[in-house]
């Protein structure tokens, strides 16, 4: 039991090279995302992974054995769309069933296992609905519990939160994760949204133009992102050419926002600034600081001290040293 | 590999079927013709004078028909797919009945009609005039494109309308700008096979066009028939085919580049219409039942009309054997309904797995370039021979069975079943046309989502491909229903046992002797085609309305 | 190694198709048609009749049917179902019938399957294509003992590769009641304002009866014929595509307005026997002046796999029992000169005393031309 192994994988369409030469580990149970930008290869990846397409060089392994040009539906794996591809002729039980029905499961477990797919999703008695009065988080729920109900070895999502609104997200993102580990579930999920993988996932791989640029936990990538480009993808705003100046290491680094706190000009090692500009984030401010040595942005928390800060105001700065992450 | 094999015979079959019962017969009789041609002879009437003004007028009046039929139907077709009125499913039905009225009944009728409000001579003269012809091609053709395009707009998403409208365009705009070009797939589908009815068309021009007017077809048969010069009728055949062909691969290839709505979006359901909705719906009822309407009603007339005022002898008498024909009406209707059924039934088989094969290919990375060019090259080919034979002369096709389905192991020309493989093969590009569109717009995320669930290539077929077909391959199949009950196509040409006459073969031979029995019973026959036609039609309306699928 | 698997998917296929084909060919039991079936490219036909029958032996559900041929004809062909079942209880030899098509039809496929026939005897090609037929070499000579009954003026072919067997006059006919005044007498009357936009007759390259009627104007007329139809145009005269159009359509009898119409001879008698209601004088009457005799004939196919049978239907076709079935089924008169007329025909019928004719030579050798210059004269 190894799990799934994506081995020195490349696609190319015509000229363009899609995917170039990615591995990838995935264990039993664990849940990875993949994470880029649009057009970075990783739903091209997902659908080498599921055998629709095919790969030009490389190749897919499954508990150490080589799937080969196996197709789709032999492999046994779950795929859960975008746009959730629901079969628009048949009811919401139906859909469900489908993967079993393939797997010539008798109706009385069909049944069962149907009804306790819609359970899971939260969904219970929705059996007999017709597709299209379905909302979107239902039809995406249905899409889960349709992708869920062969047990599949292996599930991937393809931006299955894409299509909805923040709040619905959020919660869903949680309810996903949840219903993953409950089952045990080995799962890719692919995604553009950093919060959204890092909610779901156990490890994330950051792919860009094709490749997997780092491939770690939520945890590691947050505080060593490595390079510049995953730190600013994963959000960081702090990224610094030079980090000597604010007591960091020499050369660029990173520098994590919460390392970074308003104190009193009488406060050892404080970086006087001016308040460049703020935005209003709900529970925090964002405020750039423009520093001698450069800007900087900081996190003001409602309540506290700075809260009631305009542009063009003074202020201290005091950075932890241990908020520096070197790049390479 | 099962499904490697599956999907050569989904591709073998239809292409082994056009190959055998079009493609060969046609080629061996043009090749007959043209090896004995006498080139001067050929050049002469190419040359001639008047072969110009044939040309011209052949694709005049397709290309009028084609135009005035498709201005006319689509407000029907509006109708019929955003608002939801009582009667709808009849109408939808009676709408193919012209298309199984024998010509000469039809010309009758039109005659008849031209003579009582006077447009047979005076100020406004419609009999013996191109107009008459194209009147007549917009009655036959009407139903084409309301059900084609209505069944195809039904389908389709309203968000970029209501987008359209919220971006402040007028209903007049959004019409013109959004949803006309959205349609183009289905409107260039039923204007390409409107465009092959009428330039094939025969008995509509030599009837009601008057002899002065003449077109590539009817001097096809002139040549062939009349006047015994083979090689001339090859050389026109050769032309028409040409001209066809052009034809066909610039409307697939229209529809080919629309990529259609994935139609996995919520649509609205019709709604009843309101306020100024009702006139619209007034117009196109009214204009309906002038076009079709009055034509049908005179028949009726007639069928009742007996030496003592009205009554329902003329159909009772259909009752009893007629002297001049070889079967009973009953049992000519019988017949025609058993062929009818082989057409449907062969034309949904071959035109359904010819569109199967045609399903836009999966964006799948495997072997791009050659593979995939040819498999293009091969299904487009598939696509334009098996619509050509809605644009080739009856003649051409007719003469090609005889003369090359005559040797084992190809011994078909009298068999009782060329009859209706003929009529099929007419029948096959209503369903080809209906339907490619249709699987064309199954998102690729539907047999995607099917493949990792576990079901196979001839499983997704099944299980995804044809239930959201179904409604365009049971449209396709009542047009091909009634274009065999109509006896339409090379069928003519096609020697036939006395005891397997049709309707619309006893109809003509009633027709053929003075008397006004006959006559009345030719009548009675003919609307008793209608009732069937009709009927059959709603049948094949309530099947597929009990679809809850998209397409 | 792709290209093969494809090609084995067609030749797969195909032999499903034909092995169907082979078996619904069995069901349907469509009793032999041997001159359809019978190889004829390296057997000349006739040549050897016990090789002919073998080659029948080897058709494996050929052996048990009872002897068979095939008769083409028009699709006008019409017989009472006693008839043909006479001639089997006569002779053991079933006729299957396959109608193809008017009379110009027929010939034309006639000639296109030419030494491979679709059917041994061909009925109801007339005086008008005869020769076309007989250019092509389509039939094989057969003198039948039953000519004997027949007169002179029909047999056409000294030959006899075809035989008469029956005939009837093309001519005007007009609506007694709707005349404004005396009936026409002659073609002459047809070009008198008298009878001016009275007239409807059918164009000649699409309509048998068109045909015909130009041919009697020549016959009548010689090289004045041109003349007369630009008086006939002159006159008013309506050309319809065909036969019913003109009937049906422009003729008083079917709602039209004109009162004469080129139809046949024994168009009066049709119109008593399906008057609705019923009368006792027809309704019409014929310009005997204006008839065109046309005889139709019968003829053993080239290529057909039973010629002695073919010929036995060929006497058939001249006995009592199908000579007297004829007139009330296809509306034309027996040949042979014993036959008992059918009492509508004896009372409303009118036969010409002279009909006019051309010889199907002449006929064949200048149609094309006459009609192209007709086109030029009354249509352009």
């Amino acid at each position: 039991m190894t799990g799934l192994r994506v081995d020195g994988v490349t696609v190319q369409f015509g000229a363009t090279t899609a995917v170039d030469d990615v591995s990838l580990q995935v264990n039993p149970g664990e849940i990875v995302a993949l994470l880029g930008p649009s057009g970075c290869g990783k739903s091209t990846l997902l659908r080498v992974i599921a055998g629709l397409a095919m790969p030009a060089n490389g190749s897919v392994l499954w508990n150490g054995v080589d799937l080969g040009s196996q197709p789709p539906e032999a492999r046994g794996f779950g795929l859960m769309f975008q746009d959730h591809a629901l079969f628009p002729h048949r009811n919401v039980a139906d859909n469900v069933g489908f993967g079993l029905k393939m797997q010539r499961k008798g109706t009385a477990d069909r049944q069962r296992r149907v009804d306790e797919m819609l359970e899971l999703v939260d969904l219970a008695g929705y059996g007999p609905r017709t597709v299209d009065s379905l909302s979107g988080g239902e039809a995406q729920r249905v899409a889960l519990a349709r992708a869920l109900a062969p047990s599949p070895q292996l599930l991937m999502l393809d931006e299955p939160l894409g299509s909805l609104d923040r709040s619905l997200r959020d919660r869903l993102a949680i309810d996903i994760r949840d219903v993953l580990k409950r089952l045990g579930q080995s799962a890719v999920h692919v995604t553009h949204d950093q919060d959204e993988a890092f909610t779901v996932a156990d490890s994330v791989a950051i792919m860009r133009a094709g490749s997997v640029v780092r491939h770690g936990t939520p945890h590691d990538l947050w505080n060593d992102p490595a390079t510049a480009f995953v730190a600013d993808f994963l959000g960081h705003p702090n990224i610094l050419d030079d980090a000597q100046g604010f007591g960091g290491p020499s050369g660029s680094a990173v520098l994590r926002i919460d390392a970074i706190t308003f104190c009193d000009a009488t406060t050892p090692g404080a970086i006087a600034g001016t308040v460049a500009a703020m935005w209003f984030r709900g529970d925090h401010f964002r405020v750039q600081v423009e520093t001698t040595m450069g800007p900087l942005v900081a996190l003001s928390s409602e309540g506290g001290s700075s809260a009631s800060l305009t542009p063009g105001d003074q202020v201290h700065l005091r950075i932890r040293p241990d908020g520096f992450s070197p790049l390479r | 590999m099962p499904f490697r094999l599956l999907r050569g015979a989904v591709f073998a079959l239809p292409a082994l079927f056009g190959v055998v019962f079009f493609a060969y017969p046609v080629g061996s009789i043009i090749a007959r013709g043209l090896s004995s041609a006498s080139g001067d002879r050929v050049q002469q009437v190419l040359s001639g004078s008047s072969f110009g003004g044939i040309v011209w007028f052949s694709v005049w009046q397709a290309v009028a028909s084609t135009l005035l039929t498709v201005i006319v139907a689509l407000p029907a077709a509006y109708v019929l797919a955003r608002f939801d009125i009582a009667g709808q499913r009849v109408a939808r039905a009676l709408l193919v009945v012209p298309f199984v009225l024998p010509t000469v009944v039809v010309a009758g009728a039109f005659e008849a009609v031209f003579t009582r409000f006077g447009l047979d001579d005076g100020a406004l003269v419609l009999r013996h005039t191109p107009y008459a012809v194209l009147l007549a091609h917009v009655f036959f053709n009407y139903a084409v494109v309301v059900r084609i395009v209505s069944t195809f707009w039904d389908q389709l998403d309203q968000r970029p309308e209501e987008a359209a409208r919220v971006l402040g365009a007028t209903a007049a705009q959004t019409m013109l700008q959004v949803t006309l070009p959205r349609l183009r797939p289905a409107i260039s589908s039923a204007a390409s096979i409107v465009f092959l009815f009428s330039f094939t068309s025969f008995g509509v021009i030599l009837l009601l066009g008057g002899p002065r007017l003449a077109t590539v077809e009817t001097e096809i048969w002139r040549y062939a028939v009349s006047r015994t010069e083979f090689d001339v009728a090859a050389a026109l055949a050769l032309l028409q085919l040409v001209a066809v062909v052009l034809l066909v691969i610039v409307t697939t290839r229209t529809e080919k580049n629309r990529a259609i709505d994935s139609s996995t979006v919520a649509r609205l359901s019709s709604t009843r219409p309101q306020g100024r909705q009702w006139v619209l719906v007034a117009v196109v009822t009214g204009s309906a039942i002038a076009l079709l309407g009055v034509p049908i009603l005179t028949l009726i007339e007639r069928s009742l009309s007996t030496g003592d005022g009205y009554g329902l002898s003329n159909y009772s008498a259909l009752a009893d054997p007629v002297n001049l024909l070889p079967v009973s009406p009953t049992k000519a209707l019988t017949n025609s309904l058993v062929y009818a059924a082989i057409a449907a039934g062969i034309s949904m088989v071959v035109g359904g797995m010819a569109a199967l094969s045609m399903q836009r290919p999966t964006g799948t990375g495997a072997k791009p370039g050659t593979n995939r060019i040819t498999s293009l090259a091969k299904t487009g080919l598939l696509d334009i021979g098996l619509t050509l034979p809605l644009g080739t002369s009856a003649v051409t096709l007719g003469l090609g069975i005889l003369i090359s389905l005559d040797e084992s192991p190809l011994d078909f020309r009298t068999r009782w079943w060329i009859v209706p493989v003929a009529h099929a093969i007419i029948g096959i590009p209503f369903v080809l046309r209906g339907v490619v569109p249709a699987i064309r717009g199954i998102g690729p995320h539907l047999r995607e989502a099917a493949a990792t669930l576990g079901a196979s290539p001839t499983t997704i077929i099944r299980e995804i491909d044809l239930p959201l077909v179904t409604r365009a391959l049971l449209v396709g199949a009542a047009f091909a229903f009634a274009v065999s009950l109509g006896e339409f196509g090379a069928t003519s040409f096609v020697p036939r046992r006395p005891e397997t006459t049709t309707a619309p073969i006893a109809i003509f031979r009633l027709l053929g002797q003075p008397g006004d029995i006959l006559r009345g019973q030719a009548m009675a026959l003919s609307v008793i085609l209608m009732v069937i036609t009709a009927l059959s039609a709603l049948i094949i309306e309530r099947a597929s309305g009990t679809d809850r699928g998209l397409l | 190694m792709k290209l093969s698997l494809h090609h084995l998917v067609y030749l797969a296929l195909f032999a499903l198709i034909a092995s169907a084909c082979g078996s619904a060919d069995g069901d349907i039991a469509t009793s032999g048609a041997p001159a359809s079936s019978t190889p004829t490219e390296d057997t000349a036909p006739a040549e050897d009749a016990s090789e002919e029958d073998k080659s029948e032996e080897d058709e494996p559900l050929a052996t048990d049917t009872p002897l068979g041929i095939t008769l083409i004809t028009h699709d006008s062909f019409a017989l009472s179902d006693e008839t043909l079942e006479a001639f089997t209880n006569e002779t053991g030899i079933e006729v299957e019938q396959l109608a193809s098509g008017d009379a110009g039809q027929m010939v034309s496929e006639a000639i296109l399957t030419a030494g491979n026939p679709i059917g041994d005897v061909m009925f109801g090609i007339d005086n008008t294509f005869l020769q076309r037929g007989l250019d092509a070499g389509i039939f094989s000579v057969y003198e039948s003992p039953n000519l004997v009954n027949v007169p002179d003026e029909f047999q056409l072919d000294p030959t006899h590769r075809v035989t008469p067997i029956d005939y009837g006059d093309v001519c005007a006919n007009y609506w007694i009641s709707e005349l404004d005044g005396p009936p026409p007498t002659s073609l002459d009357d047809l070009i008198d304002p008298a009878y001016a936009d009275q007239f409807v007759t059918e164009n000649p390259e699409t309509s048998s009866p068109g045909l015909a009627f130009l041919l009697a104007t020549i016959a009548k007329y010689g090289d004045g014929w041109e003349d007369y139809w630009t008086a006939l145009r002159d006159n008013g005269v309506v050309i319809t595509a065909g036969w019913e159009d003109a009937y049906y359509g422009e003729f008083i009898a079917g709602g039209g307005t004109r009162p004469i119409v080129t139809s046949y001879a024994s168009s009066p008698p049709a119109e008593v026997i399906f008057a609705d209601p019923p009368v006792d004088t027809a309704p019409t009457g014929v310009l005997l002046d204006s008839c065109f005799r046309q005889i139709e004939f019968a003829g053993v196919l080239e290529g057909s796999g039973n010629v002695d049978a073919a010929q036995q239907l060929i006497d058939f076709m001249l006995s009592p029992t199908f000579q007297e079935d004829v007139p009330l089924n296809m509306f034309v008169f027996p040949v042979i000169e014993n036959a008992q007329l059918p009492d509508e025909f004896v009372e409303f019928a009118e036969i010409a005393e002279n009909p006019l004719t051309i010889d199907p030579e002449t006929i064949e050798a200048n149609r094309n031309a006459w009609t192209e210059r007709w086109v030029e004269l009354v249509l352009r």
